[in-house]
């Protein structure tokens, strides 16, 4: 059986690290990054190769908002909510990602490409309403800028 | 202070002695007084989860008598410890703590003895027990499943109010055994079990593992896997110990010749 993308991936992963239990997070963390969630497949062999029960990876994995079980986009799109951002119609975005990108928050584009949440406060209140994008802070936002900024890294 | 030495302490009124470091749970059950506890367990460690073992406690410090509440179960003792263990603080400390519990497990028996006892009433707060009636997360079942069974099925997972106990992915383990150690020491009854057919059912893990035919009489008395797991972990169990249903036990074990 030929070894899928994914599959090498996380082969490229697991071997980087000490297989013991303490290594859990780093693992995961990596895993989240680069494959952009934790499949089933996948936590089940990070628990085989750090030598914990799956059920202690599960827990851990449920437990941390960074870690996701569900397929996020390549981008993650983070709108701030926060109290300032709010009061300058963060919502707004949401709604108007959700008919740029045609898909709703915490669902990621058909092409794989975006997904968008909702996160409390990105620590940057002057520049609200405010958004990141893989760890990028986009301040100051309107729809038009909105549009260009998908447009940008459509084109990428 | 080494943990052999004795201490002397108080415990309502009573003085005694007992080792350094014991729990005031044990020092008390120890002089037959009773403590009520959920989330305590011989079996595994405990964690002062569910906080109805709460006591007022009190030492003398520089003449003044210092005072405060903490969890019997967790609390080692130390020398000059006086211990209450039902004053009227305790008992509406109690009544609280009894109030928020039945806010996630409304219908639990004991939980509504305990209630009865000291004056809870049910509904006080918001339930927020996601739709796993009754359980009180005190932890348990995760625990004996952990490390007295060292099965590992079950554990806590998510967190705040979406917290639970669950095995992974919601799926049925393949790793249940069906000791059904889980459903003895939960203290609200929120485990469950079921036998249909020669299957023994845990819906809340969703595990479905296989029940074992009494070799004399054709009755199902344990699950295969747990029965093997038996045999691994007590490698001088007699065959007709493990092969048969109680009641066939008994009659063989009667007239004395155990295989």
């Amino acid at each position: 059986m030929t070894k899928t993308g994914t599959d090498k991936k996380l082969d490229t992963i697991l071997k980087k690290y000490e297989p013991r239990p303490d290594s859990l997070i780093a693992v995961l963390q990596e895993v989240q990054e680069k494959l952009h969630y934790l499949s089933e497949d996948a936590l089940k062999r990070v628990a085989e190769r750090v030598k914990v029960p799956l059920v202690q990876a599960y827990s851990v994995a449920t437990f941390y908002n960074a870690f996701s079980l569900k397929p996020k986009g390549k981008y993650i799109i983070q709108v701030c909510l926060g109290t300032a951002c709010h009061l300058q119609n963060g919502n707004q975005l949401i709604e108007e990602l959700g008919s740029l990108l045609d898909t709703e928050m915490g669902v990621p584009t058909k092409d794989g490409l975006f997904s968008f949440e909702a996160v409390r406060c990105l620590g940057c209140c002057s520049l609200a309403p405010a958004m990141m994008i893989n760890g990028k802070t986009y301040g100051n936002l309107t729809a038009d800028k909105l549009k260009k900024i998908i447009k940008e890294y459509k084109a990428k | 202070m080494e943990n052999n030495d004795l201490v002397t302490i108080t415990i309502d009124d009573k003085t005694l002695q007992v080792k350094n470091r014991t729990t005031v749970l044990e020092a008390a059950r120890s002089a037959g007084i009773t403590i009520p506890t959920l989330c305590h367990h011989e079996a595994v460690a405990a964690s002062g989860a569910c906080r109805i073992c709460i006591v007022e406690m009190s030492v003398e410090k520089r003449g003044r008598t210092v005072s405060w509440m903490d969890a019997s179960c967790v609390y080692p003792v130390h020398e000059g410890l006086v211990i209450k263990t039902d004053t009227p603080k305790v008992r509406k400390q109690r009544k609280l703590i009894l109030e928020l519990l039945l806010s996630r497990a409304p219908r639990s028996e004991r939980l509504l003895e305990l209630a009865a006892e000291y004056g809870a009433e049910t509904g006080r707060f918001e339930s927020v027990n996601q739709g796993r009636e009754n359980c009180i997360l005190c932890g348990l079942c995760e625990k004996v499943c952990k490390y007295s069974i060292q099965a590992n099925v079950i554990s806590m997972a998510f967190r705040g109010v979406k917290k639970k106990v669950t095995a992974p992915f919601q799926t049925g383990s393949s790793l249940c055994i069906g000791c059904l150690a889980c459903y003895n020491v939960c203290p609200t009854g929120a485990i469950k079990y079921v036998i249909e057919g020669n299957r023994l059912k845990m819906p809340a893990w969703d595990a479905d593992v296989k029940m074992q035919k009494c070799t004399e009489c054709g009755a199902l008395y344990a699950p295969s896997e747990y029965i093997k797991e038996l045999k691994k972990k007590a490698p001088g169990l007699k065959k007709d110990v493990l092969s048969k249903c109680p009641a066939c036990r008994r009659k063989i074990f009667k007239a004395g010749t155990p295989a």
